[in-house]
This record gives structure tokens, sequence and C-alpha cells, in this order.
């Protein structure tokens, strides 16, 4: 299953949700840079999750109140990926 | 052996493992916290979010990022204080505030100081007095940092809200040796001191905003996110934190915060070791006690020996005992004005989590050594 990018506002967001994740049971979560293509600039950060992760990552949002910018599906396409956007 | 008798200024004396913490944190993490995606720079923020939840469950706050992290509780307080107030707002503080307090409000410029009686404590209904339509923050500190007296800060909060006006508390003396309940007290603002009864390392202190609450930025900057607007991002706790952090010494104070686990029984043994040595000094001539003798205090203790400058005992215990207290008017001349040692200020001894009662003991008969020493 593709993976799912959360794009936050901060990085401590970023680490917060992907803590809450692990202890949800949901393990793999990466902390990165947005990519440049769904970034205006400057600093911002994303959660990368396991496909499976994405149920999880919305209850964990909704439940603690980390705000959640963007969320996107990660697919391969001619060597490089594409962010199809959820919601 | 020497005494560390001045808790009320810092923990000169802190547990092995906050002191370990902060040694293997400058090894492995000093770095800039939230700056890059790099396994340091996540180590750095996965360990100050860790020290957050500590604190967060310390003081009973809901959300850890409602926390920001401060060199100390003087700039969590003026941070505060100067965020929160909007031109032609007015502010209240009172005369047991520490300058950290009451010069953030004289630099404002429009402000009421509510008197203190001469055992150290604040009236409630003379805050509520002071408190004008255009009062937006009513500041009052939790214990005294002269005498130790514990202000009645629910009610102080509550006569705050009554008006309007948002409520601080300065816990710079109740953080970590005090029950401290952030819910139940309903303060808007709490600045906290982490080198102090939290047992933190230097350098360390915060400030817990509320989530209703809105704070001007005082000092911008980079703060690792939002970095291509030229504004101060306007959430928590990044509103604050701009500039590097010092990492290792935060996530030493989460270590710290984790050792504390019953703050109210360090607020009942450090108490009993301040009314036992103000007992032992009242039983000694020519010596005068500050501040109350109920139980609404914590342990630190002011007094002096009649016609003596304090700064002369001071030195005594220190050379000759080496017992370390401290004497003058510890940045609240005010206070000192309504306990009665305004003229002169007061030794103070300031007993903290590693105090004892052989402690005690030592600097009671210290007191009377110089007493007959110099009569």
């Amino acid at each position: 299953m593709a993976d799912i990018l959360a794009q936050v506002g901060a990085i401590t967001t970023a680490n917060r949700i992907s803590r809450e994740l692990e202890k949800s049971g949901c393990l793999g979560a990466r902390v990165v840079h947005t990519p440049a293509v769904l970034s205006s600039g400057g600093c911002s950060y994303s959660v990368i999750v396991p496909g499976e992760c994405l149920a999880p990552l919305i209850k964990v949002s909704s439940e603690t109140g980390f705000k959640i910018k963007k969320i996107y599906r990660e697919r391969a396409e001619g060597g490089g990926s594409v962010y199809d956007e959820i919601s | 052996m020497m005494r560390y008798l001045d808790n009320a200024a810092t923990s000169a004396q802190k547990p092995l493992s906050v002191i370990a913490k902060m040694w293997k944190e400058t090894l492995l993490t000093s770095v800039n916290a939230g700056r890059g995606a790099h396994r340091k720079s996540l180590r750095a923020v996965n360990g100050i979010n860790k020290t957050a939840e500590s604190l967060a469950r310390l003081f009973n706050i809901a959300d850890p990022s409602r926390i920001a992290f401060l060199p100390n509780a003087t700039y969590a307080l003026n941070l505060g204080m100067l965020g929160a107030l909007s031109p032609g707002d007015h502010v209240v503080v009172t005369a047991m505030d520490h300058n950290s307090v009451l010069r953030p409000a004289a630099l404002w410029g429009n402000y009421t100081i509510v008197p203190a009686g001469p055992d150290g404590f604040v009236d409630p209904g003379q805050v509520e007095k002071a408190i004008l339509p255009e009062t937006a923050l009513v500041v009052c500190t939790h214990a005294s940092n002269v005498c130790g007296t514990v202000q009645d800060v629910k009610k102080i909060c509550e006569a705050a809200h009554e008006c309007g006006a948002l409520f601080m508390l300065d816990a710079a003396q109740s953080a970590g040796c005090m029950e401290l309940d952030a819910e139940d007290l309903g303060a808007d603002l709490i600045a906290f001191s982490g080198h102090k009864g939290l047992l933190g390392p230097l350098g360390t202190g915060g400030l817990y905003a509320a989530p209703d609450v809105e704070l001007r930025p005082v000092i911008t900057g980079g703060t690792g996110s939002l970095s291509e607007s030229l504004y101060q991002p306007d959430f928590m706790p990044d509103i604050l934190h701009s500039g590097t952090m010092n990492t290792p010494a935060v996530m030493a104070l989460g270590t710290a915060a984790e050792i504390i686990e019953n703050p109210e029984e360090i607020f009942v043994r450090e108490r009993a070791l301040a009314k036992d040595f103000e007992a032992d000094l009242k039983n000694m001539d020519g010596v005068i006690v500050y501040g109350t003798d109920g139980d609404n205090r914590n342990g630190t203790v002011s007094f002096n020996v009649d016609g003596t400058d304090p700064a002369v005992l001071e030195e005594y215990l220190d050379r000759q005992h080496r017992i370390i207290v401290r004497a003058g008017y510890h940045c609240a001349p005010l206070a000192h004005k309504a306990l009665g040692s305004g003229k002169t200020g007061s030794v103070r001894v300031s007993f903290g989590y590693f105090s004892t009662d052989s402690d005690r003991m030592a600097v009671s008969d210290a007191v009377y050594d110089f007493l007959n020493a110099h009569r």
C-alpha cells in the first residue's frame, strides 16, 4: 500500500504525531522535510506513514488536536514521487 | 562539609541523573532542535517534547504544546506580561512580587501595585479593588522568594476572571516543590523556573499559556517553522521559541521532572524545616523573623540579627561554618518594605529538596554562635 504524507505546521507537531502513532501501534512513521513540490519554500515538515496508518493518523489528529494541513498519498511515477491530495 | 541553603535562588545541588542526562545530551544532542529533519534534530525535538509532556503531567496541563521553554522565569514573566498586554491596558501586580514582575509592569507604565501586610500576605479583596475597567492582566507570585508566604492565588485568579482580566501566576518559587494544578487553578499564564524546585539545570524555565490565551510576540526570529513568512508564527510553542534553545538542559529538565513524584510531600518537608528553624530563631534574643508563622508558607525564612548588617551574617555563616545563605533585598524591595525589613533587607535561609534536619540544626547553631561572638 502506498505511503501517506501528512503536512503539518511545525516539526514539534510532526514529532508529536509520530509518537502518538507509535503509541497506538502504528509503527514506521518518519518526520521529513515537506517535498519541494508541496511546499511554498522555507521550513515545512511532514510525517510519512505506511498506507495502513491513514485511519490512525486521522484519529490521532482529531483526538489530540494536532493540526494536519493536508494529507497526500505518495506513488511512484517516472522515477520520482507524485503526491495525490486526499484531504 | 558545605551546607547549601539558598534554594530560593537556585537548587545548586542536582540529582545525579540530571547531571548525567545533561552530560549525555551535550555529547549527543548539542544541536538546534527542529531546524532540519536530520536524526540529531529529531532527537532534540523528541527530547524537548518529552520534557513538555513530563511537566504537563506534573502541572496537570492537558496540552503539552502550550508549554514553551525559556532561559528562566524572568524571561517567561516578561514574555507573558508584555505579550498579553495591548496598548491602553492596565496591569495589577503585588508588593510581594519579584522585580521580574515589578520591572515589566514599570516598563509597561500603566500598573497598580497591591500592598501586602507585615505578615507577607496579599489580600485578594485588595486585588479585586485594584482592578480597573481597562485591567487586562493580574500577576501574582505563588510563594514569596523573601519569606515564603504562599498567596491565596486561587481567589486572586477568580477575582481577575470575574473582572474579565487574565491571571498570570509567577511559579518561580513553587514549581516542583508545591502542588501546582493548572486546570484547578485556572491560571491563564504560568511562568516557572526549571532550575529551582524542579531541580533542572541552570538556564531552564518556561511559560504555560492556556489554550484560549493569545500572546503577541515580544522576541521574534528563527523558529524552524513558517520560515517563508516575515512574521512570527502565532501558535504555541513556536511563538516563544525564537533562536537556539539549550537542548541538553531542557532534556535534563525532563529527567528532573520525572524524579519529582509528589510536590506536596516536598512542600510539607521543606515547610517543617522552615518552621523548626523559625522556632529556633525565636528562642534567640535580638533575632527578628519576618512574615507569617502559620502554615501557608514554604521552606524559605527571612530574618535579621538586630543591629547587624545582613551581609555580615551571610559572610560569617559562609566563612566560619561553610553554610550558604543569602543576604540583601532578594530582588523584591517592596516585599521587604511590607515585612519591615525595607532599610536593610534580610538574611534568607531557603531549604530545598536535599536539605535535612542536620542542616537546620547546623544553621541554627551557627546563628547562635554569631550572637555569642558578637554580643
